[in-house]
């Protein structure tokens, strides 16, 4: 039995066949996914489980990563935060030395595939050394506010691809060439998407000292604007009209982003809110 | 039982979804994009509409009605655009002057609304539909009603909403399969008369699968 007969236990009726049906029609065709790390972020968890799956069905899926030194992470982390609407330094010689890096991690990986599919910035900018299949850039972050001078420095790249996929529709900035739509998707069946047990709920609830005598409303991530904690609060304050529910944030802080205390000052007048701040990753 | 010399073949779809770089952020912006966008975008928001929002039924019927109740808080508006039955209009094309009517006639009367921020705009989008051959094929009622039972709700959605609407198959495929290949000319006038208008496919399903249980009870032994 295939995994993904797994997930008929939580699919709608008749959406497992419907894959299994798409599968047969690419079925030997090459897909090659590239990303800029294999732990971490969204893209890697979402591929951690969709490369087995697809490759159970057939299709010839791989996974590469590009690699580098710590110039090229920074560069390519502040290119991303630009991009993200964030303000950075980007000198012209980082950008150089990610594009250039970039290169030489074009002779190192073996990138023929039928669809290559290059997810966030890290690795974008491999697109100038493509040679056939279809290219598609795959974009997890909004990218709407972007700095302009950052978006012109990326667009250039961006435009090499036969298409880009964004996880909302006005999450896009402009481009030249066709824009879809692929909306974020979870598995339910992966171990940090799990039910817990009353006894671990309690045990976590008493960890981070939250009295559990209402229901929660809870939002774990990271305290950076792309989680949007604020957007959280706000709709805390829609729900609190009509229910009686205690709002967790609980996350941790990645560098440079500010403490939760400080990015979420306004709720501090509010009772109920709880902020948390993990040591690690939040799970 | 009666058999069909040419089988049901049930067929599902998936949706891709393009997103247009056509966005509005009040009443008036959305009435002028909503004028210039291709008929696509305007068949997307409306019928293609059922096809998103099959979990739940929802007051709305059109993004255009939700976006103008949820985002610009224009109840109002909303109303106006929510009783617009697409399904009443021979095109696109027609439906999309009607719909601009009522936005002109809003404006007229009540002026603009607030301009909301650009992560609460209304963003134009069209799709392409992939259409997905499910292995289910029927010949008799009793095979059809297996395969109505049991095919993803995308395949409700294409044999009703697509087919009457995009392809031009006014009956739709269900009643032109009961009418043409299994000659029941009476459940198939039942069927065309059910609408998908403000409900669900999952309901729609609900509906043609009491329909067909009723003709399997009336036909004789």
């Amino acid at each position: 039995m295939s995994r993904i007969d797994d997930y008929r236990q939580v699919a709608p009726q008749g959406a497992v066949d419907m894959i299994l049906k798409l599968a047969d029609r690419v079925r030997g065709r090459r897909f090659l996914n590239v990303t800029g790390g294999r732990l971490g972020g969204g893209a890697a968890e979402i591929l951690r489980e969709a490369v087995p799956i697809l490759s159970d069905l057939g299709v010839d899926t791989s996974w590469q990563i590009t690699g580098g030194d710590s110039p090229y992470y920074a560069t390519a982390r502040a290119l991303q935060a630009t991009l993200e609407g964030a303000e950075r330094v980007l000198s012209d010689e980082g950008l150089a030395r990610w594009v250039e890096v970039n290169r030489v991690n074009a002779k190192k990986l073996m990138l023929d595939a039928d669809l290559v599919l290059v997810h966030d910035v890290q690795p974008a900018s491999l697109v100038t050394h493509r040679t056939d299949g279809r290219w598609v850039w795959r974009c997890h972050f909004d990218c709407s506010a972007a700095r302009p001078a950052a978006w012109s420095f990326f667009r250039r790249f961006a435009d090499q691809y036969d298409a880009a996929v964004f996880s909302l529709p006005g999450f896009e900035c402009r481009l030249g060439i066709p824009m879809y739509v692929i909306q974020p998707s979870i598995d339910p069946l992966s171990e940090k998407n799990r039910e817990l047990s009353p006894r671990e709920v309690a045990d976590i609830l008493a960890a981070l000292r939250v009295v559990p005598d209402k229901p929660l409303l809870v939002q774990i991530g990271p305290f950076t604007p792309g989680y949007d904690p604020i957007g959280v609060v706000n709709a805390y304050r829609l729900v609190e009209k009509h229910h009686d529910v205690r709002l967790v944030l609980a996350g941790s802080c990645r560098p440079p982003a500010r403490t939760p205390t400080s990015s979420c000052s306004s709720c501090r007048r509010t009772r109920t809110v709880r902020l948390t701040r993990f040591s690690g990753r939040p799970r | 039982m009666r058999t069909a010399a040419r089988p049901f073949l049930f067929v599902g779809c998936v949706e891709l979804r393009q997103t247009l770089d056509s966005h509005a952020r009040d009443a008036r912006e959305l009435m002028h994009r909503l004028a210039e966008v291709p008929a696509d975008s305007v068949f997307f928001h409306t019928f293609g509409y059922f096809l998103r929002h099959r979990p739940f039924t929802t007051a709305y019927g059109n993004d255009f009605a939700r976006w103008a109740a949820v985002e610009i808080g224009d109840r109002t508006l909303a109303e106006r655009l929510a009783v617009v039955d697409p399904f009443a209009f021979a095109t696109v094309e027609a439906l999309r002057e009607h719909l601009v009517t009522i936005l002109q006639d809003h404006l007229r009367v009540h002026g603009g609304d607030p301009r909301v921020e650009f992560d609460r705009a209304f963003h134009f989008q069209r799709s392409h539909i992939v259409e997905v051959g499910l292995g289910l094929a029927a010949t008799t009622l009793a095979e059809f009603r297996a395969g109505l039972a049991a095919a993803d709700a995308s395949a409700i959605y294409l044999h009703t909403v697509e087919a009457r609407a995009r392809a031009g198959r006014r009956a739709g495929d269900f009643a032109e399969w009961l009418r043409a290949a299994l000659e029941l000319p009476t459940l198939a006038e039942r069927f065309q008369r059910v609408d998908p208008y403000l409900t669900t496919l999952e309901r729609v399903r609900g509906r043609l699968l009491s329909l067909v249980d009723r003709a399997l009870e009336e036909e004789p032994a």
